[in-house]
């Protein structure tokens, strides 16, 4: 085999360039070249989408209770009507929690006393909300301290009204 | 005795005979005792002489037993020498019933024969046995280690198998041929060689980063976690999350204010103030960098003003102004320093300006003067006829004619005789000669200044029949959108005092102007056109001048995205282009390398370096009926001008800009609608409402699109005519309706 490629010079220059190994080199060259500037996919960046904003809604008390943790539902409650979503905070308002009394409630009153007795909270939901009418100062001091600290925490999705209130939203038909 | 077999007589003796091999069966130690014969003799070596070869091959042949007869002559049918074979080469003896044809292992063969030997030794049964069940065993004789050595030594193994054979031979062809390929081995191989290596080594050596990290543009704004019914959640720049004040203000501190003290939100006022402290040194010992202010005039001239000059400029014109007792002043100015020295003598003295659009038929301003109600108007000398002026704006006071310097020498002072009572007529440059040497140098402060009055700007689609919308701004709607766009930019493309910025469209839109005023505050040099206006050619705006920054029109864009397209003919440029566009996709701005300088040569003529062009910002005008850009006009328009361009959209009733994308955000889109506007600048948030609430849910609503903040006229405002739709991306992407 040796003898035979060495009898095969007919032009020095062209066979040496042309030799096997120069080709075998040229089409990996290209190869690579092509695999340089063919056109890149994108990399598509997808960030996990964020949980979809939440609806503020007008509650009435009937409609505020299932949301007080149990069955996966979020953890809300109410403060001088305003309905806070307080599921961050799960493990303090949400079942099992030390305030858990006041999950899915007007929690106005026993906030602003300091109690957790059952007395505080309202007993007929159908009813009208608590006015804190008969509460001194030193409570209604404390009502706003608390008032402030859940308005920087949490957020605030919806107002609580009475049954029978003009902004009464109809119970949604759950699918 | 088996037939074939030699008679007893022809026994050779060997020491080396083979055929004692047969009986490594004989594993029990052997007594080597002296046999029923002579010990073999001592091995000779070879003779030099003649061999007698018959006498060599009919020595006898002895084989050892293991037993006490020790070394015993061979009657096997291998009795000479040669007849000796080696038990593997023994292939298989058909002869033999016990024997199998294929597969048969030698040492089968071994036991046979040795079993054969044995018989012919005279070997007991149970002797048999015995070997048989050692040899099972596994136990070695006192002779096997001779065999190991005989079985490792390849002089003894005459021939491979056929398989090993038949790779051998294929290996050594193998090595021949690549022995061959390699040796034509020259200078030509070494090149592609060091090509190759080039190739692949050098995106390991020099990695190129994106100019951002792509899961910052994956999202661009931040949402608001509650959303009412019937809308969207607010849509905000990532800098003014939910929960946090929209930006109001520039946040200036008085002088003497410590460093931690929250600033006001200030006014335009506080923008020229910025200005003078260029070149004083600031709170921290530093000295505070002076942007200089240049007018190109006509092709070659650039006239650079002084920030003092300009400052008693104001001053005059504003006591002037303020003196004829007017409330409104009218501009029907091209871009020009007396425009701006206009904007902030009425914002010192509490007069309204009025932005009128520049190159409009006659009749159209005279509506539009009457409309605003304007009572001065400050004019372009011979731009408007006085006699028609003065007949069809019976509400003007006063009446000052910005000359330009070849036509000082006529007389502006003419007043028509039928306006003579109530229309004063002045000339800029002669108020301000006449003033030259009195009057303070120092700007008023708050207290001593009138009451701030607002901006009155007009919004004229591009047909000249439609009616315009005329918006009132306060200076809070400016100077949020000025701050806004300020810190929409990312710090790295930010403007700064080393940026010569050229505004390339009027100043009557409020995009441009709070640009301008953005320019101003951070003490960059500004550089001010006459020729600038919506449709203008990028290369006439800029023609003596290297401009860093061009604040164009979507019109110029357009127009110069059409030439350079029309003018990519050459193969190379089409390669340019297309390499370029990889990077551009890859995330990178495009470098140009020396390669494609020498082959493709940038036909783009805006931006000479040096302090080459980097940002272009141009703006979408809603309801203006100007041509948009599409994400692949923007992104050829990037190779083109090889500069960053940021798309910003703009209506009547915002100041500033609604949403401008990112600047360092390359992607694009197929599709012929306008390209995604980023996210919202910091003085606005954007809400998009909808009848229908199935398409509010998820993270892509769109409907109407409802913008609100401190920079909207009137605190929030409805987009008309078209739809939004908030991407995946976070970007604000507006449709036709």
């Amino acid at each position: 085999m040796d003898d035979r490629s060495s009898t095969i010079v007919p032009a020095a220059g062209v066979a040496s360039i042309a030799s096997p190994i120069n080709l075998v080199l040229l089409s990996l060259f290209l190869v690579l070249v092509y695999m340089r500037l063919r056109p890149a996919k994108p990399i598509a960046a997808t960030l996990l989408t964020a949980p979809p904003p939440t609806v503020f809604r007008v509650f009435t008390p009937p409609q505020l209770l299932p949301y007080d943790g149990n069955k996966g539902m979020p953890v809300y409650l109410a403060v001088r009507g305003n309905v806070f979503d307080v599921s961050p905070g799960r493990n303090f308002y949400g079942p099992g929690g030390p305030y858990e009394i006041f999950a899915g409630r007007d929690a106005s009153r026993g906030l602003a006393c300091g109690s957790f007795d059952r007395e505080m909270l309202t007993e007929n939901v159908e009813g009208p909300l608590d006015k804190l009418e008969d509460l001194g100062g030193d409570e209604m001091e404390a009502l706003r301290g608390w008032e402030e600290r859940f308005n920087e925490k949490y957020l605030v999705v919806g107002k609580l009204v009475p049954v029978g209130h003009a902004e009464v939203e109809a119970d949604e038909v759950k699918a | 005795m088996r037939p074939g077999t030699p008679s007893p007589e022809l026994r050779t003796v060997s020491p080396w005979s083979s055929e004692d091999s047969f009986n490594g069966l004989n594993t029990q130690s052997a007594t080597t005792g002296e046999v029923g014969g002579q010990p073999p003799p001592p091995y000779r070596a070879r003779s030099l002489g003649a061999v007698d070869t018959q006498a060599v091959r009919d020595r006898p042949v002895f084989r050892h037993t293991s037993d006490h007869r020790g070394w015993i002559q061979s009657t096997t049918s291998a009795s000479r020498p040669q007849d000796v074979r080696h038990p593997r080469t023994i292939l298989s003896n058909r002869s033999d019933p016990r024997r199998d044809v294929e597969g048969q292992h030698a040492l089968d063969n071994r036991a046979t024969e040795a079993e054969d030997a044995n018989a012919e030794d005279h070997i007991s049964e149970e002797r048999r046995k015995q070997l048989f069940m050692d040899r099972s065993v596994g136990k070695r004789g006192e002779w096997d280690w001779l065999e190991d050595r005989r079985d490792n030594d390849p002089r003894y193994h005459p021939a491979t198998e056929e398989s090993h054979r038949d790779m051998v031979e294929m290996l050594e062809r193998l090595d021949a041929q690549l022995a061959t390929l390699l040796s034509q081995w020259s200078v030509t191989t070494t090149l592609l060689a060091l090509v190759i290596v080039a190739v692949v080594a050098y995106p390991i050596i020099y990695p190129s980063d994106p100019d951002t990290h792509p899961l910052l543009l994956a999202r661009q704004t931040s949402a608001a976690p509650i959303r009412n019914k019937g809308s969207s959640a607010a849509y905000r720049s990532p800098e003014v999350p939910y929960g946090t004040q929209l930006r109001s203000g520039l946040n200036v501190r008085d002088v003497g204010a410590p460093r931690w003290a929250s600033g006001k939100d200030g006014d335009i006022r506080d923008i020229w103030r910025e200005v003078t402290r260029g070149g004083s040194s600031g709170e921290d010992g530093k000295p505070i960098p002076t942007g200089l202010i240049m007018t190109i005039l006509g092709r070659d001239e650039v006239v650079e003003h002084k920030v003092e000059d300009l400052t008693r400029e104001i001053l005059v014109i504003g006591r002037h102004l303020s003196e004829a007792g007017v409330k409104r002043v009218a501009l029907y100015l091209p871009n020009s320093v007396e425009y701006l020295l206009t904007a902030f003598a009425c914002a010192f003295y509490g007069m309204s300006p009025v932005l009128l659009p520049y190159n409009q038929p006659h009749v159209k301003v005279y509506e539009l003067i009457n409309s605003t109600g304007a009572d001065a108007l400050i004019c372009a000398a011979g731009n408007l006829p006085l006699d028609d002026a003065a007949e069809a704006c019976k509400n003007l006071k006063l009446l000052t004619w910005v000359v330009e310097k070849t036509s000082r020498h006529m007389d502006w002072n003419g007043v028509p005789d039928s306006a003579d009572d109530h229309l004063k007529v002045s000339v800029w440059h002669d108020v301000v000669a006449e003033q030259k040497g009195t009057g303070a140098t120092d700007l008023p402060t708050n207290d001593q200044c009138p009451p701030l009055a607002p901006i009155i700007s007009v919004w004229q689609p591009v047909d000249p029949d439609i009616q315009p919308t005329i918006t009132t701004f306060t200076h809070q709607n400016i100077v949020a959108a000025t701050a806004a766009l300020i810190t929409t930019i990312p710090l790295r493309q930010r403007l700064t005092p080393a940026d010569l910025i050229l505004p390339a469209d009027g100043f009557t839109h409020t995009y441009i102007l709070c640009q301008t005023f953005a320019a101003l505050f951070t003490h960059a040099s500004l550089a001010i056109s006459s020729v600038a206006g919506p449709g203008v050619d990028l290369a006439t705006a800029s023609r003596s001048i290297s401009p860093t920054i061009i604040i164009a029109s979507a019109e110029t864009m357009a127009s110069l995205h059409a030439k350079e397209t029309a003018a990519l003919t050459s193969m190379t440029g089409k390669l340019g282009k297309y390499t370029h566009s990889q990077a551009m996709s890859a995330g990178r701005m495009p470098t140009d390398s020396l390669v494609f300088r020498l082959l493709a040569p940038s036909s783009s003529s805006a931006g000479n370096t040096p302090g080459k062009l980097r940002l272009i910002l141009t703006s979408e005008r809603l309801g203006a009926k100007t041509p948009f850009l599409t994400s692949t006009m923007l992104s050829d328009l990037r190779l083109f001008t090889r500069a960053r361009i940021c798309y910003a959209l703009t209506t009547a009733a915002v100041a500033g800009a609604v949403a401008q994308s990112n600047v360092f955000d390359y992607r694009t889109e197929a599709g012929d609608g306008r390209s995604p506007f980023g996210a919202p600048i910091s003085s606005v948030e954007v809400t998009l409402t909808n009848e229908d609430e199935r398409a509010l849910e998820g993270v892509m609503p769109r409907g109407q699109v409802v913008v609100r903040g401190p920079g909207v006229s009137g605190g929030e405002t409805r987009l008309v005519g078209v739809r939004g739709q908030m991407g995946g991306d976070g970007t604000l992407r507006i449709f036709d309706v």
